[in-house]
């Protein structure tokens, strides 16, 4: 059996920015010197995948194309992460079996609104991401996403005082929600965050696997 | 960190550990790791006990982590425990054996159509509520007959299921 890569779950609303955060996520983990592979699930198309593809593959480089792989889930993408996650569990039996090298698994799935959860059998780590569009509501309004996951992101920071969503109560509501839990504020059209995300990674997931100096200085040169 | 790989036993199953378990005092005594009933299924997990101590732990596919499991490490004698949560009991009055048969497939249908771990106990089936809010919808979809006790405990599924509402 192929050793066993850390993966994380990245979960959230349609358009509350999951995969700019991955494409912002995945240069801050290769400066820090982790090689990464991301599986996108969508209920039909693979327009995310093939996004990544480009940005993170073709026009930086940091992965090879063939290391973002797209599902269409045909159903509702939360059942393929949680309910019956068969079809994440292939794929990234093919990924350990391909590269037992690699540091960590990007799981991105959409849907299903507050309530997405990853199987435990699927991811290790779990970030829930909500943008500040949706209302400084988000966090106080609970549900399991919010709630159970290891890292919350709020995004779209930028955006607050134009659709006047309070930085602080969500700071606040998020605190009374989840006591003890991280949550991070970021804008991932930027990167300003971003950063921290990837700290919060290297210490709640990989903190089995430092990276050589060498290896990192390597991921710095490109 | 104290990066920890496996456990050494169990305070309830295993007779030696068990009694240095009960020595240390499970309740009182021993350093605990206390968990969620979720991350108790995780394979990577980075906490605090306690008493503070920061552990990472990673374990073999096809394990997963138990109430009073002891972890295995040499310095320190560390017990896992359970966070207890909120949990309905069914209770079903006693009808004749044609009712009883549609009373357990509605409240089957009802606990599962939100998907929630069950655990049958001697007849009693229990499952977990996520917050009180969902008390009331329940309730009111429990079929005549059932009745719903409410109390903290540690969870423990009959089998593993995801969760979601």
């Amino acid at each position: 059996m192929a050793r066993r890569i850390p993966r994380v779950g990245i979960g959230g609303p349609v358009g509350s920015g999951k995969t700019r955060l991955i494409e912002q996520l995945v240069p801050a983990l290769t400066r820090k010197g982790y090689r990464c592979c991301i599986i996108s699930n969508d209920v039909v198309s693979k327009e995310d995948a093939q996004r990544m593809q480009r940005i993170l593959a073709t026009e930086a480089k940091l992965m090879p194309e063939n290391m973002i792989i797209g599902i269409a889930t045909g159903g509702c993408p939360h059942t393929a992460v949680r309910e019956d996650p068969s079809i994440n569990l292939a794929v990234i039996d093919e990924i350990e079996h391909k590269d037992p090298t690699l540091d960590l698994i990007i799981i991105e799935s959409g849907g299903d609104n507050t309530m997405t959860t990853f199987s435990s059998e699927l991811a290790d780590y779990f970030i829930y991401i909500v943008d500040v569009a949706g209302g400084d509501k988000y966090p106080r309004k609970r549900g399991l996403g919010i709630e159970s996951c290891d890292l919350l992101v709020i995004n779209k920071i930028d955006l607050a005082p134009h659709v006047g969503a309070d930085l602080s109560v969500m700071a606040r509501d998020a605190k009374a929600v989840r006591p003890g839990k991280p949550v991070e504020f970021v804008n991932c059209r930027t990167g300003d965050g971003v950063e921290r995300v990837a700290d919060h990674l290297a210490e709640g997931l990989l903190f089995d696997k430092p990276v050589s100096q060498k290896r990192r200085k390597a991921a710095r040169r490109g | 960190m104290l990066l920890v790989n496996g456990v050494a036993g169990n305070v309830f199953t295993n007779g030696r550990l068990g009694k240095k378990g009960h020595r240390a005092g499970l309740a009182d005594g021993a350093e605990r790791l206390i968990v969620s009933r979720s991350e108790m299924e995780r394979l990577r997990l980075r906490r605090k006990t306690d008493r503070g101590t920061d552990i990472g732990l990673v374990l073999e596919r096809g394990t997963r982590l138990h109430h009073g499991d002891i972890l295995k490490v040499k310095e320190k004698f560390i017990v896992v425990e359970q966070m207890p949560e909120k949990v309905a009991s069914v209770i079903m009055e006693e009808r004749g054996k044609l009712e009883m048969v549609d009373m357990a497939a509605l409240i089957g249908y009802t606990i599962g159509n939100r998907h929630r771990p069950i655990s049958i106990l001697q007849g009693k089936i229990s499952f977990p509520i996520q917050n009180d809010s969902e008390i009331e919808v329940f309730e009111k979809l429990m079929p005549a007959g059932v009745r719903l006790d409410f109390s903290v405990q540690v969870f423990v599924p009959s089998r593993d299921v995801h969760d979601h509402a």
